[in-house]
């Protein structure tokens, strides 16, 4: 059975991640593991989202993808112990030698190899599996024809990306934040510095008074899914783990809907609607990356300023039938008169014109101004957590 | 005893070089910036360097993709049959290959950035096989390092620090509607900062370069045990230069003491040097974000 594997950044996103309609979730610690800006899980934090999880069958696998250094080698043996024991059901590794430690102490955690390993042949993916590893992440590298050939000529299952940032570098071989910020790429800083705008000469001379760039579209691989399933690739993966709420609830509902479609139909009606769901999410374009084929000019980022997204209003707390009153955390601003859609893990998009907004103590507002104020809203029909509101514009 | 090894730039100047090996680059596998060797010019150096006692060491150090898999067997049958001394190598496809031969004692894994604690060093150690080690880790721990054995320090060139799959020159062409020629090398400067990047690209996709070059010189004849094998990287350093590089290195084996001597003379050769190996204990992570 296919797996959709969403990422979270907290114990927030965890849940919505999985009421959403994830199979699985991935989540870093606090220690070992890369995007040291996302909030990162305390121990009790990976207790809790593995009791979360379990609640619905979901798998939780947990991030230990740095390139260790030293200082990250001597705690790394109670850390799996005590991972086992949170009911962590798989770590993601680049170093071998965790991989190695893993086997020893907690050989009862799925071993998944990082995409940091790039990892881009069914020769070498044989080979991991000698090592234990019981998935391969792929790197983002390869087409959908190298998928396909790869799945043909390995038996160990394999873990697709399908829809988020891509680095520009095969992942893990790229260090231009260690040397432009003195922030190590590979263990939690990278300051996307390939993103960055560079003067391009040649012999001391510009070659163009344009500003270089190297900055990938992140990915959608939206209408290869199918294909992916027929495949048998295991897992498909939502990159993003500083993403917010909102993000991971449009993604993963995106394709919760297509692969059950999928499944149960055998067809996808329309690519377009998920095409279009995704890209209220999105705040940079996105292309189809090395899928088919070497990336070109249109997978390229270049000259485009990302505005900061605000179409996410809030997010649904409560519901009074009765009233048919709605309480919401405000996420940003919206006023009376404004569209809304709501959305929510197993509702239909539906739009509502706001005629009044209350905030907590039954006065009456305008417009919800305050970043998670509890105001009020008329919703005529039954709404419930963790629905979510955003803006039509 | 330590070993050094250099790329080989021209071969007609390999008896140039007072070195214990040269490093031949594969035409398709390797991303090497600089001169290849087909395989009529590999069976003719190997022949020629092994009478002299020369090792040779052939760089196929690409990440393979799945379309390649017969041709890199190909080319590493022949390359086992011509008795090819070591390999640098960065995709686990190559290990599969000599593991299955029980030979994986003439590997030597050069992914740049993967290597960075004596831990997983050991892991490499345990197939009998060498690794070339990350240059963004601290002084201490790139001796924790050397001391497990098996490693390669690279020890002066232009440091690649970044390596896409995607040709970047050219969609960066396309895009200013200028033409960027391929197995070139550009120049970046990021446009808010002084440093400068060398930017190349070739087939296998694009590499990046620091503008300095890694010299871990006088540090070396304080480090003990001493690495195994010494890499003097050969990309985008002139011939003459390449030459001068590699007998400074050879002499501070012979005679450590002079280090500071040589040191000066490695600075009028070519001055804009960086330290290797010596970076922070912790690299800023990102934590306090």
């Amino acid at each position: 059975m296919i797996e959709l594997l969403a990422p979270a950044g907290d114990l927030e996103k965890l849940k919505i991640a999985v009421l959403y309609g994830a199979d699985a979730v991935y989540i870093g610690g606090k220690k070992f593991s890369l995007r040291a800006r996302a909030s990162n899980f305390s121990l009790a934090d990976i207790e809790s989202a593995g009791r979360f999880a379990r609640r619905y069958g979901v798998k939780i696998y947990v991030t230990l993808n740095i390139v260790p250094r030293d200082e990250d080698l001597t705690a790394v043996s109670d850390y799996l112990r005590e991972l086992v024991r949170c009911g962590v059901d798989g770590i993601i590794v680049t170093s071998l030698y965790y991989a190695a430690l893993s086997r020893q102490i907690a050989p009862e955690l799925e071993l998944h190899l990082s995409t940091q390993f790039s990892a881009a042949n069914s020769r070498a993916i044989n080979y991991y599996k000698t090592l234990g590893f019981s998935r391969v992440i792929l790197a983002r590298e390869v087409t959908i024809n190298q998928i396909k050939t790869i799945k043909q000529n390995t038996g160990l299952d394999l873990e697709v990306f399908i829809h988020g940032g891509m680095c520009s570098s095969f992942s893990g071989r790229c260090v231009l934040s260690n040397y432009l910020t003195g922030r190590d790429a590979n263990r939690g800083g990278c300051a996307h510095s390939c993103r960055w705008n560079y003067y391009l000469s040649q012999a001391a001379l510009p070659v163009t008074n344009l500003l270089f760039n190297m900055g990938s579209k992140d990915l959608s691989a939206v209408r290869v899914v199918p294909e992916l399933i027929d495949l048998g690739i295991k897992s498909l993966k939502i990159e993003g783990r500083m993403k917010s709420i909102y993000y991971i609830a449009t993604v993963v509902r995106s394709y919760r809907q297509l692969i059950d479609e999928y499944l149960e139909t055998g067809r996808v009606h329309d690519f377009n609607y998920y095409e279009k769901e995704l890209a209220k999410a999105e705040n940079r374009e996105t292309a189809s990356g090395f899928l088919y084929g070497l990336p070109d000019v249109n997978e390229q980022l270049y000259n485009t300023v990302t505005p900061p997204d605000k179409t996410f209003v809030g997010i649904v707390l409560d519901y009074d039938s009765h009233c048919e009153i709605a309480t919401v955390e405000q996420r940003n601003y919206f006023s009376v008169g404004d569209r809304l859609e709501l959305f929510g893990p197993n509702r239909a998009n539906t739009q509502i014109v706001v005629d009044y907004i209350w905030d907590e103590f039954g006065n009456r507002l305008d417009a919800a101004r305050h970043p998670q104020q509890r105001i009020k809203i008329k919703v005529p029909f039954y709404v419930s957590y963790p629905d979510m509101i955003r803006l039509i514009i | 005893m330590t070993k050094i090894m250099v790329d080989l730039n021209n071969p007609e100047n390999r008896e140039l070089y007072r070195v214990d090996g040269v490093i031949l680059s594969d035409p398709d596998f390797s991303l090497y910036p600089g001169r290849t060797y087909n395989r009529a010019e590999m069976e003719r150096l190997v022949t020629d360097c092994k009478k002299r006692g020369i090792m040779i060491i052939v760089n196929i150090d690409k990440i393979i993709e799945e379309d390649e898999l017969n041709a890199l067997e190909d080319a590493l049958a022949f390359y086992f049959r011509l008795g090819v001394d070591f390999y640098l190598y960065s995709d686990f496809a190559v290990l599969s290959y000599f593991t299955e031969r029980k030979a994986t004692h003439r590997l030597i894994y050069d992914p740049k950035t993967l290597i960075t604690n004596y831990q997983d060093a050991k892991i490499h150690q345990n197939w009998g096989s060498f690794v070339v080690i990350s240059n963004e880790i601290s002084r201490s721990e790139m001796e924790k390092l050397v001391a497990v054995g098996n490693v390669v320090l690279e020890v002066y060139g232009h440091r690649r620090i970044f390596y896409s799959r995607r040709h970047l020159l050219t969609t960066f062409g396309k895009y200013a509607h200028l033409h960027l020629a391929e197995k070139t090398a550009y120049t970046l400067r990021e446009e808010f900062r002084d440093d400068y990047y060398l930017i190349y690209q070739s087939l296998p996709g694009t590499l990046v370069y620091t503008d300095y070059r890694i010299a871990f010189f006088r540090e070396l004849a304080e480090l003990s045990p001493p690495p195994a094998f010494l890499r003097i990287n050969g990309a985008f350093v002139p011939e003459k230069e390449l030459v001068s590089i590699v007998a400074l290195y050879r002499t501070l084996l012979e005679k450590p003491d002079w280090a500071d001597r040589l040191y000066k003379k490695m600075k009028e050769i070519y001055p804009h040097l960086g330290t290797g190996y010596l970076a922070a204990s912790n690299l800023y992570e990102g934590d306090n974000l």
